[in-house]
């Protein structure tokens, strides 16, 4: 067995990971980083969806819920974690969801110096309209008439180009993600990266962390340190808890899931769109965020088209004929319900079911986005709805008309969030408002299975914000403010 | 190749004959047999978890005892919607889409060429397909 020391061991080099184990190793403190997958760089990024679907996600990118309806989880595996692989979308957690993490939960601290460092770091800034290309303009174009609150999505990127296909892995190297900016910045301060690195066990002695258990290729590794964060990721990190025998007290530990259930519409318009020129998420509206949901502009290349839509043979081929002429317009839900992860024969298990109020919800979307698009101008309206596959002529009355079934829906959950919940009472959550384990000194979380419930928006400068606090608390200091 | 790492031969002939009934291609559309469609179906699988990998071995065992390859389009597509709108079947369908849709051929065909994307280089490089170093 491979003997490595040091101050703290990090499990995972995603968003909360990566930014967690800079923010350590900058602080003076000697950090080993554990990570599942392989490095990861633009030489991973082809910019194809059916060679990097496979190899960019976990489990080939065919990790999903068993539950009413099955839900797709996209995962990232790799150094930088999901934000290799997402949209780069950024929003700060919304001041209500931060007022209400005070009042019940006991999380405070997560001033706008946390927000500050981390935009600062990873280049966040709004995506110009010529960037988001004709895709996010016919959205907008079909928002305004229809006087809908939105605006163009600020980004974490650097001389981005507009691949068009940020969820397979930035081409150009222009996303900032977490594996671009602060795994080399933690390299740089000192810290040692372990790929292929599995964490099986968080070890304890005299009752508090004391090293970490994992396998790699070449053998077993420990490593001993006197402190652990956890940030495996919403799905991963309650089972290598279950399995050190940690944080089932609270008999929070795998429950309270929530994933943003999330879908999508395509219009199909007279005009050329050429949806796969621009930044593929570039343009939201927020006009219906009250009412639980939000709606974000999506788009990629036409192979991703072809995954994504509905169809099969001639109308499939129709559509990729006229792909040029197609939209897309997302939305994803603040959820109500809840799911949870457990682990059958070592390989997690997830089970969450659409509750009647999110399906309502999901309805509703569909509506404003059906809505949105015969503003901007479609002829066609796709949707993906079993029993209501198109709309045509400014019709919505089929979708308003159908009594809506959670199986009827095509879903994906992009957010996995809560299944270690932060939570002030022990007997409520795994880990305090600081994302320390109750009562075991030592072990920490620092990713979205903290995060407690669903934010509403991307939870991405969430969980960086989170884990810049947690860094900064650990080195007994002040996250420092930004000067201009 | 040792492992289940590539589709068997008779497997070739039910993914293409799925494939074909998924992206019903005709001209300017390139026929699958002219595509890389059924090595970029087959390194699916191969990267797919295992559970996943026996059930997707499972299910073209299933659709060639169901004779998919001797059914016209038309039938090929009602035998996978007898599969429901379970993960299985769209999981299927989604993967056939992408693996003739996302060959180079097939793209130029679209009017999507490398120069469409990005105006970045990486397209030049030569699709992965099985066998893949990572898998070795």
């Amino acid at each position: 067995m491979t003997v490595l020391r040091a101050d703290v061991c990090v499990i995972g080099s995603g968003a909360g990971g990566a930014v967690a184990a800079a923010e350590l190793a900058e602080g003076g403190m000697r950090v080993v980083v554990l990570e599942e997958g392989a490095q990861r760089g633009v030489a991973d990024a082809t910019g194809r969806p059916r060679d990097t679907l496979p190899r960019l996600y976990r489990d080939g990118g065919q990790v999903a819920t068993i539950g009413r309806p099955p839900i797709m989880l996209p995962l990232g595996r790799g150094t930088g974690g999901t934000t290799f692989v997402n949209s780069g979308t950024c929003f700060r957690t919304p001041p209500a969801v931060l007022a209400r993490w005070r009042e019940e939960h006991g999380i405070d601290g997560l001033t706008d110096d946390c927000f500050e460092r981390v935009e600062r770091a990873i280049g966040v800034a709004e995506v110009t309209p010529a960037l988001a290309g004709a895709n996010a303009a016919l959205l907008r174009r079909g928002a305004e008439r229809l006087g809908w609150s939105g605006g163009y999505l600020r980004r974490n990127a650097r001389g981005c180009q507009g691949s068009g296909v940020c969820a397979f892995g930035c081409p150009t190297g222009a996303k900032q993600h977490v594996g671009e900016v602060y795994l080399p910045r933690a390299a740089a301060a000192g810290a040692t990266l372990v790929t292929g690195a599995r964490a099986e066990r968080i070890v304890l002695r005299g009752g508090r962390a004391a090293g970490v258990e994992a396998a790699t290729a070449e053998g077993r590794l420990e490593v001993r340190v006197e402190m652990v964060v956890v940030a495996a990721g919403a799905v991963h990190t309650p089972l290598l808890l279950a399995r050190s025998g940690l944080g089932g007290a609270s008999g929070a530990l795998g429950r309270h899931l929530t994933v943003h259930p999330a879908t999508a519409v395509w219009g199909v318009f007279d005009e050329p769109v050429d949806m796969s020129r621009g930044v593929p998420q570039s343009y939201y509206v927020d006009e219906f965020a009250g009412d639980g949901f939000v709606l974000e502009g999506i788009a990629g290349p036409p192979d991703y088209l072809a995954m994504a839509a509905p169809f099969a043979g001639d109308r499939l081929r129709e559509l990729m004929l006229g792909h040029r002429h197609v939209a897309q317009c997302g939305m994803m839900i603040s959820d109500r319900s809840r799911g949870r992860v457990a682990s059958v024969l070592g390989r997690p298990v997830v089970r969450y079911d659409l509750d009647a109020r999110d399906t309502a919800t999901v309805h509703a979307g569909l509506l404003r986005l059906s809505e949105l698009m015969w503003a901007a101008g479609a002829r066609r309206v796709i949707l993906p709805v079993a029993r209501v596959g198109e709309l045509r002529d400014g019709d919505s009355g089929p979708l308003r008309a159908l009594g809506l079934r959670a199986r009827d829906l095509k879903l994906m959950g992009f957010h996995p969030l809560g299944t270690a919940r932060a939570h002030a009472d022990p007997h409520r959550g795994v880990v305090d408002g600081d994302l320390a384990l109750h009562g075991v000194p030592g072990v920490h979380v620092a990713d979205g299975a903290a995060v407690p419930g669903p934010l509403g928006v991307n939870p991405q400068i969430t969980i960086m914000a989170l884990a810049t606090r947690l860094a900064h608390r650990l080195l007994d200091s002040e996250v420092p403010a930004c000067r201009s | 190749m040792a492992g289940g790492l590539v589709v068997r031969r008779r497997e070739a002939r039910t993914v293409a004959a799925l494939v074909d009934a998924v992206a019903a291609p005709r001209p300017p559309l390139p026929p699958v047999a002219e595509t890389d469609a059924v090595a970029s179906f087959a390194t699916w699988i191969a990267l797919a978890p295992q559970p996943n990998r026996a059930l997707l071995h499972a299910a073209l065992g299933g659709l060639a005892l169901a004779r998919l390859g001797r059914r016209d389009r038309a039938g090929r597509l009602a035998l996978l919607r007898r599969l429901g709108g379970s993960p299985l079947a769209e999981g299927l369908r989604a993967t056939a889409a992408v693996s003739y849709y996302g060959d180079a051929g097939v793209l130029r065909a679209l009017g999507h060429g490398p120069q469409e994307r990005g105006r970045a280089p990486f397209l030049q490089r030569r699709a992965r397909t099985v066998p893949d170093p990572e898998l070795a």
